[in-house]
């Protein structure tokens, strides 16, 4: 019964989108206030259906009905309850619907919030949302059925079970962080769009805008991030970018976001750039739909992606109607989205910004370059060239450096024109700090572009701390504070100014653990227990190989006993090599896997693989990297997810 | 007038980065390049030994014989539909490595025989399981 | 059971209907005043903010003073305008 209550909520809701349109389209033809009303509930309505039909599929899942397709395909008995409901987001179909669960979410937020605001633009901002939210009934109706029933001729007992490498907290939180994420831009892409049709660029909703922007933007570079930590704990090569095209489709959006999120605030200020923050954000919302449609459709090959479907059409489809809509409003709108003031000076904040947002679009147009050069090389030559990491990195590297140099300059520009005495007396101490660095890394034997990076993050950590001392300072005269109280109430009555500064912190601290990639190094070699492998300053001895049986796998653990060169014990590592499934009959079922262990501090990581064992022999396959301050990734993550929530924190009324 | 000036220089800017992304899309780095060919074992025999391509394919029942110098070195065929190639690599094999497995590698031509440094496994198949398969269940027909 | 289903299935439908079609059978025709008295409320506010901010890029510098005289005098005219609509 309740699959078919949840087919039925899925049809109910795609009717409904027509019939909210419908009433819209009177309110709007009518100003009849009646009919917003009844729009509005109909908007409600979808969304609540929407909400119950992923209730009811979570309901299967965790009751294990193995009648639903789904249910079947990703969970079995043996599954643990909190990964059934992951279980949620684990194939195409359910993460569809997992898609439309969150835009009705977020639709419900912006329904209440705003009921009884934005009169012009409400109407539209539901318009958009609905069709949005449309598509993705219309995907989950027809294409792809998450309620579908087992296609089989006997009774399914047990399911496929999830993967064991989903089985993991961090994947359990990735995925939907992502996807808080990608849904979210709609909703700006909904004002955007509304505010073309009805010709209001007024700077009152770009204000609300800019916070749901933030939102997604928030729980994309959360959702990126982890991903990136899932890959470096589990997948064992060593890295946590892999320019694979799935991660480029999360990191597309993200890039035109940021960028969108720098640009806004000169609409904001100044009335300029509202034509290309239209076009921006209209590109974001865009590359979200992509990225799903990437993601979900097998289109690349990919770790991530599913099995190849007929998604493809209809996503490329709404895609294409996205932007054709999109470049008529644009065009058609041009008058109304002129610029009230003009640039005046190099040294201005305004071109800070400006030239900080073609940074961004030149890196997001080469990931995209990249991510579809195979196809676009099998179509025109008929030839497939992959595109691997090594190009990613040769185009990115330059281009990224710039963007961290922008990243320092920009905030020690002032608005329309800087003075030359401003210029002297904001610049000279992050210039001096970077050359101080740049010396240092010189005569410490660092080359290349490692040699650039480094004094650049000096240069932009001094402008940014430099940023804070300046506003304390301000603040201490003028209200006679103490130090920490001014920079106290500094932060927290600006929170958008400096939560933003915090971030470009997390993002220097990025910048370090990405130039320590430039000094990796990994060594794989076959030892017995008992031996000793010297290899980059450690001394690493196999101590034992104990098997061990687990309840869904064995496990080989090999103990490491790493020391340095005066002989003192650094860590003991504990890698495993396992094998899921291990009592399935069939040994093609059976499911082999590494887990590694990671001896981490601020320098350098040592990353252990256990790949294969011999037990006969006592011989163990392992392979050992050192990657130089890959700590300070993560560290920067947390910076920069910190300083989020500080740009997002609520400012009290006066 | 500065308008202008900085229009300019954005254009130019940009002009510049995608003569850059041009660049590296069509002179890669000899040594490490990011852009592999990837080609059917029907083609290989037009390939210089200098080149970097990649293959796909399944590994031939049987085939593989691992090192007894270097237990991290292994020779198997690389087979697509009739054809056969000789492969050696060096290098940690994934979890997954076993006959018939597909697999992509990525190397050299040479004398005949394909020199791979990256050898990578399609995903595990489990999770994707055709539904009329029985042995993807734990299953009791009634 | 089927019956009960098709019941509930039914009075679902029926209360969905409901919900949407009764502001049309019943509600006002005209916008409600407060909700334009709230927008200009909000408005103000962002206005407020929008000082603040001006004031604050002022005292740090990143602003010279005769734009920040001009831009600071501009959004007080906007405010003022606004509270005449204000009741």
């Amino acid at each position: 019964m309740i699959p078919v209550l949840g087919s039925i909520s899925l049809s109910l809701a795609l009717g409904l989108s027509a019939i909210s349109i419908f009433l819209f389209s009177v309110f709007l033809k009518n100003a009849d206030y009646r009919f917003f009303i009844a729009g509005w509930r109909g908007a409600v309505a979808i969304s609540a259906l929407s909400i119950l039909a992923t209730f009811l599929l979570l309901n299967e899942l965790l009751i294990s009905n193995f009648d639903i397709s789904y249910v079947a395909h990703y969970t079995s008995i043996e599954t643990p309850t909190f990964y059934k409901i992951t279980a949620l987001w684990a194939g195409q179909s359910g993460s569809l619907l997992f898609w439309l669960f969150i835009l009705s979410v977020y639709t419900l937020i912006v329904l209440f919030q705003y009921k009884n605001s934005y009169t012009r633009l409400m109407p539209w901002v539901i318009i958009v949302l609905v069709i949005v939210q449309a598509f993705f009934l219309v995907l989950v109706n027809v294409i792809e059925n998450p309620f579908s029933p087992t296609n089989a001729d006997f009774v399914v007992v047990n399911g496929n079970g999830l993967n064991p490498l989903l089985q993991n907290l961090t994947m359990a939180i990735h995925p939907p962080t992502l996807y808080l994420g990608y849904v979210g831009f709609t909703i700006p892409f909904a004002f955007a769009i509304a505010a073309l049709i009805t010709k209001d660029t007024g700077s009152v909703w770009i204000r609300s805008i800019r916070r749901w922007t933030l939102i997604a933007w928030l729980f994309q570079s959360a959702g990126i991030i982890l991903g990136g930590w899932w890959a470096y704990q589990e997948l064992g090569w060593g890295g946590y970018w892999a320019w694979d095209p799935v991660e480029n489709a999360s990191f597309m959006p993200w890039l035109t976001g940021t960028a969108f999120l720098h640009s806004i605030i000169i609409q904001e200020k100044k009335g300029m750039l509202k034509t290309w923050n239209m076009i921006l954000i209209m590109i974001t919302f865009t590359l979200c739909i992509f990225g799903t449609f990437l993601t979900r459709s097998g289109v690349m090959s990919s770790v991530h992606s599913f099995a190849v479907s007929n998604l493809g059409p209809v996503f490329l489809g709404f895609i294409a109607i996205i932007l054709l809509v999109g470049t008529y409003l644009v065009i058609d709108r041009a008058s109304i989205l002129k610029s009230e003031k003009r640039i005046e000076s190099f040294t201005s904040r305004e071109s800070g910004f400006l030239f900080n947002n073609v940074i961004f679009v030149v890196i997001c147009f080469a990931v995209f370059w990249g991510t579809i050069f195979p196809v676009l090389s099998e179509a025109v030559q008929g030839e497939k060239i992959t595109v691997g990491a090594p190009f990613f990195n040769q185009v990115n590297v330059p281009i990224g450096l710039l963007l961290l140099l922008f990243t320092g300059i920009g905030p020690l520009l002032a608005w329309r024109r800087t003075s030359k005495e401003a210029l002297i007396r904001n610049f000279t101490i992050p210039i001096l700090f970077g050359i101080a660095v740049f010396i240092a890394c010189f005569f410490l034997g660092i080359r290349e572009t490692t040699l650039i990076s480094f004094p650049l993050t000096g240069f932009v950590a001094a402008a940014i701390l430099i940023e804070f001392h300046r506003g304390t300072q301000s603040r201490s005269k003028r209200f006679n504070e103490p130090f920490f109280t001014a920079l106290k109430t500094l932060i927290s009555r600006n929170r958008s100014r400096y939560g933003g500064y915090i971030v470009h912190l997390g993002i220097v601290f990025m910048f370090i653990g990405f130039s320590g990639h430039a000094f990796d190094s990994e060594l794989e070699f076959a030892m017995k227990t008992g031996e000793i492998k010297e290899f980059d300053g450690y001394k690493f001895e196999l101590v034992s190989i104990t098997p061990t049986e687990r309840p869904n796998h064995i496990a080989w653990i090999a103990g490491l006993n790493i020391w340095d060169q005066e002989n003192q014990l650094v860590t003991r590592l504990f890698p495993e090599k396992r094998v899921y499934f291990h009592k399935d009959p069939n040994p093609d079922k059976r499911q082999p896997h590494s887990e590694l262990d990671i001896h981490s501090t601020l320098v350098k990581d040592i990353y252990t693989i256990f790949s294969g064992v011999d037990m006969e022999q006592q011989i163990a396959y392992l392979k050992i990297m050192i990657n130089p301050l890959v700590w300070w990734v993560w560290f920067g993550g947390y910076v920069l997810i910190f300083g989020t929530m500080i740009a997002l924190w609520p400012v009290k009324e006066h | 007038m500065n308008q202008k000036k900085i229009i300019i220089a954005v254009i130019s800017l940009s002009f510049l980065s995608f003569a850059w992304i041009g660049y590296v899309t069509f002179n890669p780095d000899q040594e490490n390049p990011g852009m592999v060919r990837f080609i059917s074992l029907n083609d290989l025999s037009s390939v210089t030994e200098s080149e970097r391509i990649r293959l796909g394919g399944r590994i031939s029942a049987g085939s593989i014989q691992i090192s007894k110098q270097n237990q991290l070195e292994c020779d198997f065929g690389l087979q697509q539909g009739e054809l056969t190639v000789p492969v050696n690599f060096l290098g940690t094999r994934p979890d997954l490595f076993k006959d018939d497995a597909e697999v992509i590698v990525e190397g050299h031509y040479v004398n005949e025989k394909f020199v791979a440094d990256q050898l990578q496994t399609k995903c595990a198949s489990r999770y994707e399981g055709d539904l009329r398969d029985d042995s993807s269940y734990n299953v009791e027909s009634i | 059971m089927n019956l009960i289903f098709l019941i509930s299935l039914t009075s679902l439908f029926v209360i969905l209907v409901w919900y949407i079609v009764s502001p049309i059978l019943e509600g006002t025709t005209n916008i409600p005043e407060q909700i334009n008295q709230d927008e200009l409320m909000r408005k103000k506010t962002v206005l407020m903010r929008q000082i603040k901010e001006l004031e604050m890029d002022h005292h740090i510098g990143n602003i010279s003073n005769e734009d920040f005289i001009d831009n600071r005098n501009g959004l007080k005219n906007e405010i003022s305008k606004l509270l005449e609509n204000i009741n």
